[in-house]
């Protein structure tokens, strides 16, 4: 009968034990899956800014149960690398030299840690998130989040790098457009002043007059086309976008003696900002990607000094760095041109400054600066920026073997 | 005004065209002009309309951003007029283009914008040389530029030479074959078989 009673008692708490058990998993269950849900709800802000919102949330990724992430790599040209958590034990695996970069993700787990690198056009990021002290299904569902996080993080990136390239072709689509219709206006401008200018007597400036107004209204049309196209790029047609070749493709370049101090002058004249210049250089280098960065330096101090009510004023200088004694004789010299404006608040963090789509204008897309240090890049140089005053420093690292610096090179 | 050289203008831009027009016709030449490539092919195959010059942008619809329809047309007018003179007027600055439009026969090369000047210089230029080959035609000479492939070797070289001193006899003589044959001194037959090899076919009226 006492076998019999203990029998049942035993069935009784293995009953209550698989009972307790059940319920306990599902409550954890249907707390995973809430904190699942905040962890997927993170999506479009990881979107809009990837790492910003690992730290501005790294509580959800806490509650997920994850307990460290750390990362490094290279975000849009700028070298990152934070820690968040418990830190993760080992050395941030590197990819081996000779390794092909290539677009996409690739993880791999050692130990007590998942990792994971992510390779974009600009972006190259080693993640890691460690798991020690994790047991059981603590651990189980960690790396679950582990890997959704992963997951999500890649879409985003590459959400991002799509986004980017259509922005691009398009700005490319308007660049193309605007050349042909704007060198059609300027050889009609020209063509209109020098005969006006040659008409000799009335008769001739009237004749002119009246060919003038009969030809006004066909002028009026491509004035329209061209307002139409800046303030509404996606109406060009498609055929433009055929003709233009793609930003990320590779440029045949020409390298060519550039005169720094008037072609600065030149670009500031052309977006209305007053340059206080100091220094001149002459240097061999692509004369498209200078113009890329004078156009997008300058042309953000344009428009963000209107939208501001401040006068567009930019302090340039142009210097040489000497090269360093112990460097070989070959070492090239480095050109340095400071576009300063401490007097233009900066209303972005300095680091997100080239990234695509930061922009502290209403106006501007956040897609010149990125672009200007892409391009300046591509073509050996770096463009970087640094804190003065209210605004920035923006200084362009031209190397060059034999600069002149002061006078045209022959 | 007759006797005046005529030029053909080739421009998409249309307030541009009407201002090319008005500008070349107060420096003293007759002026036709055309919004695309088919229109002014369609004025080239006009054997009754005369134009000796012709100023052409090169980009042309459907891509007026790119140069392909401009070069063609500039290849295909040089096919149907071999005289003409053709001062390239465009926005396309790539060395490479004018490189390619030289080699198809363009007599001269303006990135937009150029003054009026430097186009007036050029036309002059391209009448200097029309009367100049006129003249040596008048004499039983004939001037050519050839771009053939140098590696293609000299037969190549010779079939182009043949092929565009029929065109351009052809087109002198408004396509009076006996009257080609005659200056070309072969026969009727012979010239047929050049005509027929080189694929020229008379223009519909």
């Amino acid at each position: 009968m006492n076998d019999l009673y203990a029998a049942a008692m035993a069935l009784v708490v293995a009953g209550l034990s698989i009972g307790v058990t059940l319920l306990w998993l599902s409550r954890l269950s249907r707390l995973h899956r809430q904190r699942m849900d905040q962890l997927l709800a993170l999506r479009e802000q990881l979107h809009e800014d990837p790492l910003g919102t690992l730290v501005r949330h790294q509580h959800t990724l806490w509650k997920v149960g994850l307990r460290s992430l750390d990362w490094q790599g290279n975000w849009y040209g700028a070298p990152v690398s934070a820690g968040l958590g418990a830190k993760i034990p080992g050395a941030m695996p590197t990819a081996l030299p000779g390794e092909a970069a290539h677009t996409g993700w690739e993880g791999r787990q050692e130990g007590q840690v998942l990792s994971q690198r992510f390779q974009q056009d600009d972006i190259s990021l080693e993640l890691r998130i460690g798991f020690k002290g994790l047991r059981g299904e603590r651990r189980l569902f960690a790396m679950q989040a582990a890997e959704l996080l992963f997951a999500m993080l890649q879409g985003a990136l590459a959400a991002r790098q799509l986004a980017l390239v259509a922005a691009m072709n398009q700005r490319a689509r308007v660049g193309v457009f605007l050349q042909h219709d704007m060198r059609n206006l300027a050889q009609w401008v020209q063509l209109v002043a020098e005969d006006f200018a040659a008409a000799q007597g009335d008769e001739a400036l009237m004749a002119r007059a009246r060919r003038l107004r009969s030809n006004a209204a066909l002028a009026a049309q491509r004035a329209q086309r061209i307002t139409q196209a800046l303030l509404n790029p996606a109406l060009l047609p498609a055929a433009a976008a055929q003709s233009t070749a793609p930003s990320m493709s590779p440029r045949i370049t020409l390298w060519i003696a550039l005169d720094l101090a008037a072609l600065i002058l030149q670009a500031g004249e052309m977006h209305q900002v007053t340059i206080d210049l100091a220094g001149s250089a002459t240097v061999r280098w692509d004369d498209g990607a200078l113009a890329t960065v004078l156009d997008n330096v300058l042309g953000n101090v344009s428009s963000l000094s209107r939208e501001r009510l401040l006068a567009a004023h930019c302090r340039v200088t142009i210097t040489q760095d000497e090269p360093e004694p112990s460097a070989s004789q070959v070492a090239p010299h480095v050109v340095r041109v400071c576009f300063e404006t401490p007097q233009l608040p900066l209303e972005i963090p300095l680091e997100k400054i080239f990234e695509p789509w930061a922009t502290s204008g209403s106006v501007n897309k956040g897609l010149g600066l990125y672009q200007a240090r892409k391009q300046a890049q591509q073509a050996g140089a770096d463009l970087c920026a640094e804190y003065l005053g209210l605004g920035i420093r923006l200084t362009l690292r031209v190397p060059c073997k034999n600069p002149d610096m002061g006078c045209k090179e022959s | 005004m007759p006797g005046q050289p005529s030029v053909l203008v080739v421009e998409d831009d249309a307030s541009l065209r009407d201002w090319l027009h008005g500008s070349l016709e107060d420096m003293g030449y007759q002026v036709r002009s055309a919004g695309s490539a088919p229109e002014a092919l369609a004025i080239a195959r006009q054997a009754q309309v005369s134009f000796e010059l012709a100023v052409l942008d090169l980009g042309l619809p459907p891509l007026p951003h790119a140069p392909t329809v401009g070069l063609e047309l500039l290849r295909q007018l040089i096919l149907e007029r071999p005289a003409l003179k053709v001062v390239v007027l465009t926005g396309q600055d790539e060395p490479s283009i004018a490189l390619t439009a030289i080699g198809l026969g363009a007599f001269d090369f303006l990135y937009k914008p150029a003054s009026s000047q430097r186009l007036r210089e050029a036309l002059e230029r391209a009448v200097l040389f029309l009367q100049a080959e006129k003249q040596l035609n008048a004499d039983g000479q004939a001037r050519m530029t050839l771009t053939a492939p140098i590696a293609e070797g000299v037969r190549e070289f010779g079939e182009a030479a043949q092929e565009r001193l029929v065109r351009s006899v052809l087109a002198e003589s408004e396509f009076n074959v006996a009257q080609a044959a005659r200056r070309l001194g072969l026969s009727r037959e012979h010239l047929y078989y050049f005509m027929k090899k080189f694929g020229i076919e008379r223009a519909p009226l």
